[in-house]
């Protein structure tokens, strides 16, 4: 108990976010990675790992598959909406994944296409690359830019009889991709760089995701609770907060449920600072190959 | 008509001519201030005008609001401690921590306090406080009451703090030590079981500053003159204020009350009173909030124009009987001007008080051709407040003579009352004094410039709109977002916000302002400066205090 009310606490503390903006920010993520706070460079062995850390499925053993519907504040009249559509599975000794994610609103429309490969070199280290290209289209105006992001994790192993941990490290948009169709300098994205840790407790797990990236850090903190008596009901919550200042203000929160080889997750983002929209509805739908 | 015991300063002889035809008068000398009447306030021997000293009989609680520990209003400070009308009477002898507090409205040294029996103590003594405690605190909700005096054994029927030598902090010679405070609360502190109390008065007194005063004074004129822009120096410590009004005799109308107009408390502005004036008569209102500083008048300059732009402006609003809240509405603004040969006539107008739209312009039945360049005809354009209406005449239209001016205007009202105010201008005076000097209008007898609007509109907050969509902040100069807020007759904090898509807001704008049309805009910039990136962004207009708001997308693309 005291457990789950210090990661509750600390989900909490790290509420909140500063002013950041681009395009492409929340193209793609799923309901399970969304309820966690976007806390998931850490996380491995799931379709949604792909956004996230390219060695996350560097391990894989079967083929798996997912797709995730959004509709963001549903308050708008005209919502946007966006979809997406991931496959990984093993080859050549490694994962490979590949992902497609597009977003529709009046007068705009994004995609984010990703082919990322990862590979165990030790039995706790593995290393993956991605390489992803994000697309926009504005009336008469449209731009690709072309991105490469690396990352790895270290399995810690168990710390304590009970505790297991794994840390990941992840190098975004090594490229600097620049998303301004004139090229401008205010298009130019910035690298980051993202330290994680997966701290699982049983059935509990807590997610911790740090990016440093333009001068600015970001923590992402995530919770889940596997609950027995429920049928294995999985509770998820999260928030994020940017520096300096951790001014903004965002809250996550969902459920995940397995049933044979298929997975429901749904998940739902509160923005504090922007509290009249309705917030931002996520429902993914996984398959794993038996 | 200008008040009894006003001294007229004819300070004509006196004025400088900063060119052709632009004067001044001028008052900054100790004697011209002294000729203006005065309340409460000194003129120093190096001309300045202070606030004057408190008498220390002068009792600063007088009139001012006293209320026991239940918020209740009690008679305490009326001057008189009359049978039952003016006092108060406990009714019951159990009056152990009841207490009254008076507010002095501001600030005092205050260096005594008196206690008067109501007239029932008066005519039976055994009705006096047995014991009392006085305190003072600046803050009204203050948990940190500082003592002034205290006898918790009291005989006397009347309490008086210098003579009873209860001051709690005085000096080595037995002086009273002022106490800065605002508040002053008395306690009655110990009751016996056979008697009532009755209070008739608390009296405070203090040193320093008074806490307000006035000076008024006149300037005229032997011809009726437009005023100009007006100009004072004065030194402002802090917690101290100067306000100056101004208020002119144009065309013998009735003298409006210094409380209906306007202050200024800017050291430059523009007359904004009926025009033209032969006599104009200030007053600078001198404030303080603590006892021990007051500000320092120092000179006052108006300047004037002895030629008019018209002998005289008379307006009048013609509109619909049935003029709905937040409906356009076409309506006839109607201008009679008065214009002789010596004057500058007029070029310029502006109306003031709503957003309208021009559609015709009319000189004496002759319909003006709308010109953007003004070879011809006649041009117009918003404030930008977009709370005025600004119409040129070409050179060729200018209005030399009496006539009329119709002006055919669309305008959207929202609130119950609307008063749509005219002011003149001219192209030569403004090139000769090196500013428009607006000479302003007045109702015309038996109409009005008011719009009167009736209903409610749709909704408090307009629908957005949003241009240029999408918008470029290298192409774009700026993001436009335009709406009506309806039915706020008080000023409240209208908010633009815009947020990233994922709910974060990069950059809050916000502007005060009733019921109007309003417009924003944005340069594209986070509020680190930076240039916004290619996106989908979210954008939420609120009114302050309403739960009213409007929620949209804008497209950032370049």
């Amino acid at each position: 108990m005291l457990w789950r009310i210090s990661c509750l606490l600390l989900v909490g503390l790290f509420a909140g976010a500063a002013p950041g903006e681009a395009a492409f920010e929340i193209t793609g993520l799923g309901a399970q990675s969304t309820a966690l706070g976007r806390a998931f460079a850490a996380g491995v062995k799931t379709t949604e790992a792909v956004w996230f850390n390219p060695a996350g499925n560097a391990r894989l053993e079967k083929w798996r598959g997912g797709s995730t519907h959004a509709l963001l504040y549903p308050e708008l009249n005209q919502s946007p909406t966006l979809n997406s559509l991931v496959v990984a599975g093993p080859c050549g000794g490694g994962g490979l994944q590949a992902g497609f994610s597009f977003l529709s609103a009046e007068g705009w429309s994004e995609q984010v296409a990703i082919l990322g490969y990862g590979r165990g070199l030790h039995p706790r280290v593995a290393l993956g690359g991605d390489l992803r290209t994000s697309a926009w289209k504005a009336d008469d105006l449209s731009h690709r830019a072309w991105s490469l992001d690396l990352g790895g994790t270290y399995e810690v192993g168990f710390v304590h009889p009970r505790v297991y941990v794994r840390l990941g490290l992840v190098a975004r948009n090594l490229t600097r991709a620049n998303i301004a169709a004139g090229n401008q300098a205010a298009g130019e994205t910035p690298r980051g760089l993202v330290l994680a840790a997966s701290i699982r407790l049983e059935n509990q797990q807590m997610l911790v995701d740090i990016e440093r990236s333009d001068g600015q850090t970001e923590v992402r903190v995530g919770y889940e609770t596997i609950t027995i008596s429920l049928n294995g009901a999985r509770f998820r919550m999260g928030g994020s907060a940017l520096g300096p200042g951790w001014a903004g203000k965002e809250l996550n929160a969902g459920i995940g449920h397995n049933w044979k080889q298929w997975h429901f997750d749904y998940a739902y983002s509160h923005s504090l600072q922007l509290s009249g929209l309705g917030g931002m509805h996520r429902l993914s739908l996984g398959y794993r190959q038996r | 008509m200008l008040g009894k015991g006003l001294a007229l300063l004819l300070l004509a002889l006196g004025a400088s001519r900063c060119d052709a035809d632009l004067r001044v008068w001028v008052v900054d000398k100790a004697e011209e201030f002294a000729q203006g009447s005065t309340q409460a306030v000194q003129v120093h021997s190096d001309s300045l005008v202070i606030l004057a000293q408190v008498g220390g009989d002068e009792n600063l609680a007088l009139g001012r609001n006293v209320v026991d520990e239940y918020d209740k209003g009690v008679p305490l400070s009326d001057g008189s401690i009359a049978l039952v009308r003016s006092e108060w009477i406990s009714g019951t002898p159990n009056v152990f921590d009841r207490n009254f507090t008076v507010d002095l409205g501001v600030e005092r040294a205050i260096n005594r306090v008196r206690v008067l029996a109501g007239e029932t103590a008066q005519q039976q003594p055994e009705y006096f406080m047995r014991g009392y405690r006085l305190e003072t605190t600046t803050q009204s909700a203050s948990q940190v009451w500082h003592l002034l005096a205290e006898e918790p054994v009291n005989f006397a029927l009347n309490v008086d703090t210098r003579k009873d030598s209860t001051w709690f902090a005085v000096d080595g010679q037995g002086t009273a030590i002022p106490q800065i405070g605002r508040f002053v609360r008395l306690t009655l502190i110990r009751q016996d079981r056979s008697n009532w109390v009755a209070i008739g008065e608390i009296e405070v007194f203090g040193v320093g500053y008074a806490s307000e005063g006035y000076i008024e004074g006149v300037f005229a004129s032997s011809t009726p003159v437009n005023v100009g822009r007006v100009r004072w120096q004065a030194e402002m410590p802090p917690h101290t204020q100067i306000e100056l009004q101004l208020r002119g005799n144009a065309n013998a109308q009735e003298v409006p009350d210094w409380r209906e107009l306007d202050t200024y408390t800017e050291a430059e502005f523009s007359f904004t009173g009926s025009e033209p004036v032969e006599e104009l008569e200030y007053r600078a209102r001198l404030q303080n909030t603590t006892p021990f500083s007051t500000p320092s008048l120092r000179r006052i300059e108006i300047e004037y124009d002895p030629v008019l732009v018209a002998r005289r402006l008379l307006a009048a609003v013609v509109a619909p009987d049935t003029l709905r809240k937040g409906v356009a509405t076409t309506l006839s603004y109607r201008v009679e001007a008065e214009v002789e040969s010596g004057d500058y006539g007029i070029d310029m107008l502006r109306l003031d008080g709503a957003a309208l739209a021009v559609e015709a312009l009319r000189l004496d039945g002759r319909d003006l051709v709308y010109d953007g360049t003004l070879a011809q005809g006649y041009r117009w354009e918003t404030t930008s407040d977009q709370e005025g209406t600004l119409i040129e005449l070409a050179p060729e239209e200018r209005v030399a003579s009496s006539g009329r001016v119709e002006i055919i205007v669309q305008g959207l009202f929202l609130r119950d009352k609307t008063s749509v105010t005219l002011a003149a201008g001219s192209r030569e005076q403004s090139e000769r004094d090196g500013y428009i000097n607006w000479q302003q209008g007045e109702e015309a007898p038996g109409s009005t410039w008011t719009v009167l609007a009736s209903g409610a509109p749709l909704r408090l907050l307009s629908q957005v709109e949003v241009s240029p969509r999408p918008f470029s902040p290298f192409a774009d100069e700026m993001a436009r977002f335009g709406f009506v807020v309806s039915n706020i007759e008080e000023g409240k904090e209208i908010v633009l916000e815009i947020f990233s898509l994922d709910g974060r807001r990069i950059r809050r704008l916000a502007q005060t302002g009733r019921a109007r049309s309003y417009r924003f805009e944005w340069d594209g910039r986070n509020r680190e400066g930076r240039i916004a990136a290619p996106g989908l962004y979210l954008y939420e207009v609120k009114v302050e205090d309403s739960g009213v708001a409007r929620r949209g997308t804008f497209v950032v693309a370049y």
